[in-house]
């Protein structure tokens, strides 16, 4: 074979494979979909102390809900947020 | 060697009328066209299948809070009320005509709601309301691809598409961020906007509001170490940005000006290289409305020469727009502990200070 022709064959094979290459990867490389929860965190008023549970329809934040374990006195939601959590 | 040297001068002369292809015809350019079009138009579709995504939600939506023919009153708002800015080449009174324009726009907006919901809570009555603006913004941005796709094969304007293609990318992603934004406003979970509201709630150590200062806007009123804190936020828990310049005006005029700072919190978009999450400190009115609600607190500030503080929470637009994240509320922990950190080192005891958490209140009372 001719070395030229060789050449420009090789050439064209390596400019149409660097073309695809990243088309190629982003069919190869696929992260799976994180685990995320949404949570209210309840906080006593009286006391301070805090509780988070999942998330229940109907919540808000400054949402009074139940009583406290420690003292009896009433619990407001103070947050609502996604947390993200480790895979599997 | 004869049949090698024949491809090869093949080559050559196919080289060579490709360079005279490329370099003295429009069909690299017409290849370009087709292949730009038809990139826009995959991502086109994507848009419309969020767009019926986003009115199949917005249906469910109000037939749960008993809305007769919710299709067509999703059909009725989505092409109607819009509002024509007002001239900005005369100057003068321009926030009036502004202010002006906005306030009608809301009231029809709110009539048109109230006559399909009848008598309901008024959160719920913001919450559609937020629902329809979501979807009408989802139906323009759709609109707009169309109109600039459709112009640019038109007139074989391949600048306008190869363009448009390039900024697909982006006008896919703002819309996603609004088509998500629709999971938070029908079940009332904060977003990242709330960011400023959760901070005021938090000062008020999430008690009751003290009144109602103007239509959609609470203030509270609490003591920390010896100062006395006004507090406004949008009503909540509805999806709900209030009037919070006009309400502040309200509240230092009640009290005469005597008010030693007045302190925004709100959440900025972030640059890029930004981490999301960041809190800063600055001077000015952390509030993105069109123009008369800031100009208000700018005002009544520089009217009785009240410092004007500014604290942020860096986002992204889709952060802004997603359900609260856990990094986003540490932020805003974070902000909390500034706003603090600046009402004891700049206002004296005794004195008044004024805080704004300005956002979207959704799914925070
Ligand atoms: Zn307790």
């Amino acid at each position: 074979m001719d070395p030229l022709l060789t050449a420009l064959l090789i050439l064209s094979a390596l400019l149409i494979l660097t073309t695809l290459l990243p088309w190629i990867l982003a069919f190869t490389r696929k992260p799976g979909p994180a685990r995320e929860e949404l949570v209210s965190v309840l906080r006593c008023s009286k006391c301070g102390y805090e509780e988070i549970r999942k998330y229940n329809k109907g919540d808000y934040v400054g949402r009074p809900v139940g009583s406290c374990p420690r003292d009896g006195s009433r619990m407001v939601i103070k947050a609502i947020y996604v947390e993200t959590l480790p895979q599997g | 060697m004869e049949g090698v040297d024949n491809i090869v001068s093949y080559l050559i002369v196919l080289l060579f009328l490709a360079s005279f292809i490329m370099n003295f015809t429009d069909i690299p350019q017409r290849i370009q066209l087709q292949r730009y079009s038809s990139f826009v138009r995959r991502r086109l579709y994507q848009l419309e299948e969020l767009e019926v995504d986003a009115r199949r939600k917005a249906v469910s939506y109000m037939s749960s809070l008993g809305v007769s023919e919710p299709a067509k009153v999703l059909e009725g708002f989505v092409n109607n009320f819009f509002l024509i800015r007002p001239v900005e080449l005369e100057p003068i009174d321009i926030i009036r005509r502004y202010k002006h324009l906005i306030r009608t726009r809301e009231s029809s907006v709110r009539d048109y709601i109230r006559t399909v919901l009848g008598k309901v809570e008024r959160s719920i009555q913001y919450s559609v309301e937020t629902v329809l603006e979501v979807v009408s913004v989802i139906r323009l941005i759709n609109k707009l691809v169309r109109h600039y796709l459709e112009l640019g094969l038109k007139y074989n304007n391949w600048i306008l598409v190869m363009q448009l293609a390039i900024q697909m990318p982006e006008i896919v992603e703002l819309t996603k961020a609004y088509a998500n934004s629709l999971n938070a406003f029908t079940s009332g979970i904060p977003i990242g906007d709330s960011v400023g509201p959760l901070v005021a709630k938090m000062l008020s150590k999430w008690g009751e509001p003290l009144r109602e200062v103007v239509e959609g806007t609470d203030l509270y009123e609490v003591e920390i170490e010896g100062r006395r804190v006004y507090i406004i936020k949008a009503s909540g828990p509805g999806s709900n940005v209030g009037w919070p310049g006009e309400a502040l005006e309200k509240v230092i005029e009640e009290v005469g000006g005597s008010v030693d700072r007045i302190i925004t919190v709100d959440a900025a978009l972030k640059l890029e290289s930004e981490e999301s999450g960041e809190v800063a400190y600055g001077t000015g009115a952390a509030i993105g409305d069109i123009g008369p609600e800031k100009i208000a607190i700018e005002r009544v500030a520089s009217k009785y020469s009240i410092p004007l503080d500014a604290v942020v929470v860096k986002m992204s637009e889709m952060e802004a727009l997603s359900p609260l994240s856990k990094k986003l509320y540490e932020a805003a922990v974070k902000a909390y502990e500034e706003v603090l950190r600046v009402i004891r080192d700049k206002v004296r005891e005794g004195n008044r200070v004024v805080v704004v958490g300005v956002g979207n209140t959704v799914g925070v009372r």
